[in-house]
């Protein structure tokens, strides 16, 4: 069963005039870990939304086709049954937790879905582990830093445990190195809980490196879908406003100019590209 | 916005703060009916040595003071009064005394009882789970919030607002740049935290468990004990106007 | 023309933290100055001190020479104006020329209707001239977030954080923006976590580690200083490491973007 399968989606939030989204297919495969990207206003929160229900039962508007979540059709169930199977961490760590304690939030949704305590305690203890935050348990939200405050996030949807976990630029508010931090946790968590994962972001030098796969999305629609390499070298990410990573831009250029190279994705990869070229010599 | 700070919840683990906070609300709604009860200097002061130990003991005696501080316009407006209307020093301080004693009862309880506490103990006593949630986050969002206004008045401040100048009428308008854009934020903040608590599948089930519960120890039973005691004995006294010495003689 | 100095500023929140400790720089008129350093690091603090709403707790901030403690917010902000992080908080008004002319009215400005004008037409928002501050789309809040404060033509700009949540195309429009308003002979001073952003639109680089500058110079070599950079919790711009790798040793501003880089590389493999 496909963690995702979504099929001719388009979705016009009421009041609207044009949809948001617009005719999406894409098939998500398990242990994929797919980059979602593109220009702002884009339609990615929304395709975010629609994956786990929030789109359309909490914001009403015009479906049409379907998304599906392992079989489970995201329109015909509601987000609680969906929730035990997909997660969706947000950007703002503030307003996704409620209580005064890491410790009560990482058990608030086993505790909405009945669970007894003892099954809680357990997935508690696991999710803040399996994120390093076991130390925090006791302390209060507001008193950690805003990276500390995503893995509470993380760890509260990862207690429902879900075995699709979407990520909705999670490092919007976080500086570069608690970032690259928290994508390296990201990927870690995949490779140790064999989940598949969908992570939205703009800053691609830090993941690119990271995914199997790139969509990227511009005014509803998706226009490029696919390895990452080839994705980031596509003409036509350009016209979309989506930066690729400096490195990347940088030996697209020179293979325009002639030069024979395989597209990095990352600074060891091009750093060996570029040497190759240079007959190993060094510049400067 | 200083006085608030007294009855703001402290982290800590002395006896209070791990005493039930369906006990000490008893203990702390007793002390409150006994002070509007019995107006006499000595009794007061009995009380309110009591509240001081409480405060020691959770060790908020600092953020009690913060909050006193905040008060004390009013405290002086109480003795102003009282002197006006009967020229008597001890009255004067009698009924401010009473003012600190009531108001100090909220304050122990709220400084020593976590939300996350009184959310649930709402919750234990019948409450729906929905009520006490909403208002145990209403709580944690309090100071975020406050913090909001914060930078929003920063911000028309540095665009040239000057609330201090002006007549009356033009100073209440310009709170208006502060109002409305905290009063949109909180909005488009709740449905983001609607989300959140969606995709946490809240509301999946008609009741939810809970991880920690609150369990009544023999110390919480003693305290509740005493408290109903008092609560009795304070309505016995007063409507059947029975005089002790010390309390109300 | 406006100065800004800092002279062994000391900052502690009401609870004891220390979030400035013994900070002093000086900003001339004109610069272009990017303050950085991770979450925490005082940067906030420092321009709301730079800006009067904040007062240092030891030693002092001075704009053209005088004392923030002497004049009033309001007075600073004609000169040295402030955009915040999240322009929305901002807005309340009806429609965008009322947001833009809010704070002329403010300091008491009488040519208003010209001045919204000129600002709506600098940050290219004339067809929403009568629409509501909310129907923007989030990189036309940021630009008239700036243009409200442009309008009353300060000496400086502070910004904090101008790229959280902006694609690409948007910063690129972004810094072509703050340098035409530093070509008018404005001071500005933007504090940002990214680091292309800044090389784009700085000549200057102030790091902040734990209420402390670090560092504080030509942006290429603050940058290229990959030491420095990490002790202040920053990634340099993706090239500098790469270069460094392939033997750079000295960089020029230009070498902190692709296009120089392309032209080294070209040029050394032709030998």
């Amino acid at each position: 069963m496909l963690p995702l399968n979504v099929r001719n989606l388009t979705f016009t939030y009421d009041g609207n005039d044009f949809p948001s989204l617009l005719d999406i297919n894409m098939k998500v495969e398990e242990g994929e870990f797919v980059l979602i990207t593109g220009p702002s206003g884009c339609g990615k929160s929304t395709l975010c939304k629609s994956f786990v229900g929030l789109v359309p039962h909490s914001y009403p508007g015009k479906m049409e086709g379907d998304v599906e979540v392992f079989g489970l059709s995201v329109k015909e169930r509601s987000v609680s049954d969906i929730a035990t199977r997909a997660g969706l961490v947000f950007q703002d760590p503030e307003n996704q937790l409620f209580t005064l304690s890491v410790e009560n939030d990482v058990a608030f949704g086993p505790e909405n879905l009945a669970l007894p305590r003892d099954e809680i305690r357990k997935r508690v203890d696991w999710s803040t582990c399996a994120v390093r935050i076991q130390d925090l348990l006791h302390r209060a939200p507001f008193e950690l830093s805003g990276g500390q405050q995503q893995r509470v996030a993380i760890a509260s949807i990862l207690a429902m445990k879900p075995t699709l976990l979407i990520f909705d630029e999670p490092t919007a508010f976080l500086d570069p190195v608690s970032a690259k931090s928290l994508f390296e946790l990201i990927s870690s968590l995949k490779k140790e809980l064999s989940i598949t994962v969908i992570l939205v972001e703009h800053r691609l030098d830090m993941v690119a490196a990271l995914a199997t796969r790139v969509i990227v999305l511009d005014r509803g629609r998706i226009v490029l879908d696919g390895e990452p390499r080839k994705v980031l070298s596509d003409e036509a990410l350009k016209k979309t406003g989506v930066g690729a990573p400096a490195v990347t831009r940088l030996c697209m250029n020179l293979r325009e100019r002639g030069f024979e190279l395989r597209v990095p994705i990352d600074i060891e990869e091009a750093a060996e590209e570029l040497l190759k070229i240079l007959g190993g010599m060094h510049l400067g | 916005m200083m006085a608030l700070e007294g009855f703001r919840f402290r982290r800590g683990e002395s006896f209070i703060h791990r005493s039930d906070p369906r006990a000490k609300f008893l203990l702390s709604f007793a002390f409150m009916m006994m002070a509007i009860a019995f107006v006499k200097l000595e009794f007061l002061l009995l009380i309110f040595t009591i509240q001081i130990a409480i405060l020691a003991n959770g060790r908020c005696l600092k953020d009690w003071l913060r909050s006193l501080k905040g008060l004390i316009p009013l405290i002086i407006l109480i003795i102003a009064a009282q002197l006006l209307v009967s020229w008597s020093w001890v009255s004067a301080a009698t009924y401010s005394l009473r003012f600190v004693v009531i108001t100090s009862t909220m304050s122990w309880f709220l400084l020593t009882t976590s939300p996350d506490d009184l959310g649930l103990s709402l919750e234990q006593v019948g409450l729906p789970s929905d009520i006490s949630f909403a208002f145990t986050m209403a709580i944690r969002f309090v100071p975020v919030i406050s913090q909001e206004f914060q930078s929003v008045y920063d911000a028309q401040r540095s665009r040239g607002l000057e609330l201090e100048k002006g007549s009356f009428i033009q100073r209440i308008r310009k709170y208006v740049p502060i109002i409305v854009p905290v009063f949109i934020e909180t909005i488009r903040r709740t449905y983001e935290i609607a989300d959140a608590m969606e995709v946490r599948a809240f509301g999946a089930k008609p009741k939810r468990t809970r991880l920690n519960t609150l369990i009544m120890r023999p110390s919480d039973w003693a305290i509740s004990l005493i408290a109903v005691l008092l609560l009795v004995g304070t309505v016995c006294l007063y409507l059947f106007n029975i005089k002790v010495p010390l309390i109300n003689v | 023309m406006v100065e800004i100095e800092a002279k062994d500023v000391w900052y502690s929140y009401r609870h004891g933290i220390d979030a400035l400790r013994g900070v002093s720089l000086k900003i001339e008129s004109g610069e272009r100055v990017a303050i950085m350093g991770e979450n925490g690091a005082g940067k906030t603090t420092l321009i709301k001190l730079f800006n009067g709403l904040l007062k240092p707790t030891k030693g002092e901030v001075l704009i053209d020479k005088i004392s923030t403690r002497n004049i009033s917010v309001a007075q600073i902000s004609r000169k040295v104006g402030m955009v915040f992080q999240k322009p929305e908080n901002q807005f309340f008004a009806e429609t965008v020329e009322e947001e833009i002319a809010f704070g002329l009215r403010n300091f008491g400005f009488k040519d208003i209707s010209k001045r919204v004008d000129e600002a709506l037409a600098f940050a290219s928002l004339e067809r929403y001239r009568g629409k509501s501050p909310f129907s923007l789309s989030g990189g036309e809040k940021k630009r008239l977030a700036i243009a409200t404060v442009m309008a009353w033509e300060p000496d400086a700009l502070l910004i904090d954080e101008p790229t959280i949540g902006q694609d690409l195309s948007q910063k690129v429009h972004l810094a072509t923006f703050l340098r035409d308003i530093s070509s008018r002979g404005k001071t500005v001073v933007i504090i940002t976590h990214d680091v292309d952003f800044a090389a784009e639109t700085c000549e200057r680089a102030v790091l902040l580690s734990k209420g402390v500058v670090v560092g504080d110079g030509k942006i290429e070599q603050i940058f290229s200083n990959l030491e420095l950079m990490e002790s202040a919790s920053l990634l340099p711009p993706m090239i500098v490491p790469l270069l460094r790798r392939l033997g750079v040793k000295e960089f020029t501003k230009g070498l902190l973007g692709i296009d120089e880089a392309e032209k080294l590389i070209v040029q050394a493999a032709k030998r």
